[in-house]
């Protein structure tokens, strides 16, 4: 039920629900104030009735019972000895005191609640008016002359003033009854009275009741109703204010203010989850999606669809800059390879006038014969040395033009087994010592390429080293993401100023005629160190050894 | 071993290889008739019975240039692969080239051997000899 009156006030404006309310409080605090009102005039009215009437018709009876039982006094001293001025107070009270006292009590007993006591007082004056009557009988008989020198007429006002006393004890007695009635219907106006004031005390406290549970009642519906929808709205309004945005979701129906504002609310996180999805298309590079506008106000849409354009447009440059530059790293590998093709078919062609040259000469030799001078037999042997450095050189360059990465056979490969293999087939003095670190690491590498590099640099290192004791050294170190191997030796050493000199092809420190060298290894390891993306180099001082590095991805 | 000696054929562009080949086949006495041709698109004339030379008999053995004018020596071995009456032949590639691709295309096409030609003259001789007792050694099938 509590529900249900719930749904009905979701359906009603704030507005309305607050001028509902205050009207039911004031309607409930007018209705206890008029009762209040005319419970206290109530009250009022009682204590009035008591004042004017009731107090005075006690008291005019008192009044009246005084007067009653003073004509019995005058009487009793009159039947004794004259005495004029009793005689004439007598005459008084008959005449008007009593007369005037008679008719206050009557005029107070006009009351609707006092009739009973009016009937008595009346009856009470009816049998007072015969007693008058005897006592002006006896008022006649003590005013004849010489009345108290006469016994007879003493004894008849004796007789007289005994029938006065009579009576009047009588009505006296009627009187008293009356009173005591008046004073029991006067206390039952006063419990009139109070109980009006105490009910009027138990409405005040009903009244407070009431207030407090209306009051209590409109809490608890204002936080059901506007409190709590406004504090949920704005924790959602807080996660969206940081960045999240969740969905506002409401399973009551409400017409009223708050249900405008979740509406706005809910509209609100609509446009930004459209937005975050045209967003996230655009940042997956949908460049094609409409970008919904919520009005012509909307000035995130108008940013974000303008954002959009501008990342088509810079897409579509960075795509032609891209084909530009394929375009011309296409054309830097086609010339590259363009050289490479023609040192290796310029090599090969060079390769067979060398070697009838070589023959030819040989023919010559042979048919020559004895007719040789020693001299010419001289020149013939260096001929043949010079076309078999020719093709020493033919054949480096064809190493170099074809040295790089393969890709081919790339594959673990276990360096230390490798350089152990290429030190077997390695020609060295005896006294040569090889250090090498324990467990070489393992490399993806084509194993032509690495026996390539490593052979160049040991062989190097033996090569040249004329010191007694040779030693070489080769050690490396794990520099995350790839490998440095060291080969060091005591050789000769090398100036700083040839470090670089060296790698370059046909470049030698010494006389090819002193030691077999054509001057293309290290050309080869650099190339193809670097074509596996790393580096070669070379610490170095004459009469300090060599220290040759290069680099290999581990 | 058969006393009837098998023909050989030369493919050779270089005048001073054939002579070279010529010499040391009179060095280690081989007689067999030796048939030179000066390219690839030559020896096919010739083997087909095109060329102006006469071809008594299909030759047993071929010794093949690689890189030779007009039809070098993978091409004109692929075309004797593919022909009924010439696929059979014994060919050895004697060539300059060692290039990978050069052994692997020629092995793939079924060659007897390949064959770099020596710088010297006396290592060539050692070479046609070892090749000479080969060819003595093996059986080949009458026409």
């Amino acid at each position: 039920m509590f529900q249900g009156i719930i749904n009905r006030l979701y359906r009603m404006k704030i507005g309305t629900r607050t001028a509902f309310s205050f009207l039911a409080v004031i309607l409930v605090v007018l209705a206890f104030s008029t009762s209040s009102i005319i419970l206290l005039q109530y009250g009022k009215n009682i204590d009035l009735k008591i004042a004017n009437n009731f107090g005075p018709v006690v008291n005019a009876i008192k009044d009246i019972e005084y007067t009653i039982e003073e004509t019995t006094r005058i009487c009793k001293d009159l039947s004794i000895q004259a005495d004029e001025s009793r005689k004439n107070h007598l005459h008084k009270i008959i005449k008007r005191v009593y007369p005037k006292q008679k008719l206050t009590v009557i005029g107070l007993c006009q009351e609707p609640g006092l009739a009973e006591i009016k009937k008595k007082v009346i009856s009470a004056d009816k049998r007072f008016e015969g007693t008058k009557y005897i006592l002006l009988e006896f008022l006649q008989v003590i005013d004849s002359a010489g009345a108290y020198n006469n016994p007879a007429k003493l004894q008849k006002a004796q007789e007289l003033r005994n029938q006065i006393e009579k009576e009047n004890l009588a009505v006296k007695v009627v009187l008293n009854e009356t009173s005591l009635e008046a004073i029991s219907v006067f206390n039952k106006l006063t419990a009139q009275k109070f109980a009006s004031y105490r009910m009027l005390s138990y409405l005040l406290l009903v009244m407070i009741i009431v207030i407090a549970i209306v009051g209590m009642l409109s809490i608890i519906l204002t936080n059901v109703t506007i409190i709590k929808p406004i504090k949920e709205l704005n924790n959602i309004l807080n996660e969206v204010g940081e960045g999240k945005i969740v969905a506002i979701e409401t399973h009551i129906k409400r017409s009223d203010e708050i249900g405008d504002m979740i509406s706005s609310a809910q509209r609100v996180v609509r446009g930004f989850k459209a937005k975050e999805l045209v967003a996230n298309a655009i940042g997956k590079g949908d460049y094609e999606i409409r970008v919904p506008l919520l009005s012509k106000k909307d000035r995130l849409g108008r940013a974000i669809s303008e954002m959009r354009d501008n990342l088509k447009r810079s897409k579509i440059i960075e795509e032609e800059n891209i084909k530009i530059l394929e375009n011309s790293n296409h054309n830097l590998e086609k010339k590259i390879k363009e050289l490479d093709q023609f040192a290796y078919i310029t090599s090969h062609d060079l390769k067979s006038p060398l070697r009838g040259i070589n023959n030819l000469s040989a023919w010559i030799e042979e048919d020559m014969g004895e007719h040789l001078s020693e001299e010419s037999a001289g020149y013939f042997k260096l001929l043949r040395g010079r076309v078999n450095r020719m093709e020493e050189l033919i054949n480096s360059i064809l190493t170099y033009s074809r040295a790089g990465k393969t890709i081919e056979n790339q594959e673990k490969t276990n360096t230390q087994d490798l350089v152990y293999a290429i030190l077997e087939q390695t020609q060295m003095k005896a006294n040569t010592s090889v250090l090498i670190d324990e467990c070489l690491p393992e490399i993806t590498a084509n194993k032509r390429d690495l026996i390539a590099v490593f052979s160049v640099l040991i062989s190097n290192a033996i090569k040249h080293n004329k010191t007694n004791d040779p030693v070489i050294n080769i050690t490396y170190k794990n520099r995350g993401g790839y490998i440095e191997f060291c080969i060091a030796d005591n050789g000769p050493g090398i100036e700083p100023e040839f470090h670089e000199k060296i790698f370059t092809i046909f470049q030698t420190l010494e006389r090819r005629d002193d030691i077999e060298n054509i001057g293309a290894g290290l050309a080869i390891a650099k190339k193809i160190v670097e074509d596996y993306e790393g580096k070669i180099w070379l610490e170095s001082h004459p009469g300090m050894g060599s220290r040759f590095y290069f680099t290999w991805p581990s | 071993m058969s006393d009837k000696l098998v023909n050989i054929l030369l493919v050779e562009d270089d005048e001073v290889d054939v002579m070279n080949v010529k010499r040391a086949f009179k060095k280690n006495n081989i007689t067999n008739p030796l048939n030179v041709c000066n390219n690839g698109f030559e020896a096919l004339q010739f083997l087909r019975g095109e060329s102006e030379i006469p071809l008594l008999e299909i030759p047993k053995i071929i010794l093949l240039d690689i890189n030779m004018p007009k039809m070098g020596g993978i091409e004109f071995l692929s075309e004797i692969r593919k022909d009924e009456k010439l696929k059979n032949i014994s060919v050895f590639i004697m060539t300059t080239s060692n290039e990978d691709k050069d052994k692997l295309d020629a092995y793939n096409l079924n060659v007897a051997g390949y064959i770099l030609k020596p710088l010297s003259m006396e290592r060539f001789i050692e070479a046609v000899s070892t090749l000479n007792n080969y060819w003595k050694l093996c059986e080949f099938p009458e026409n």
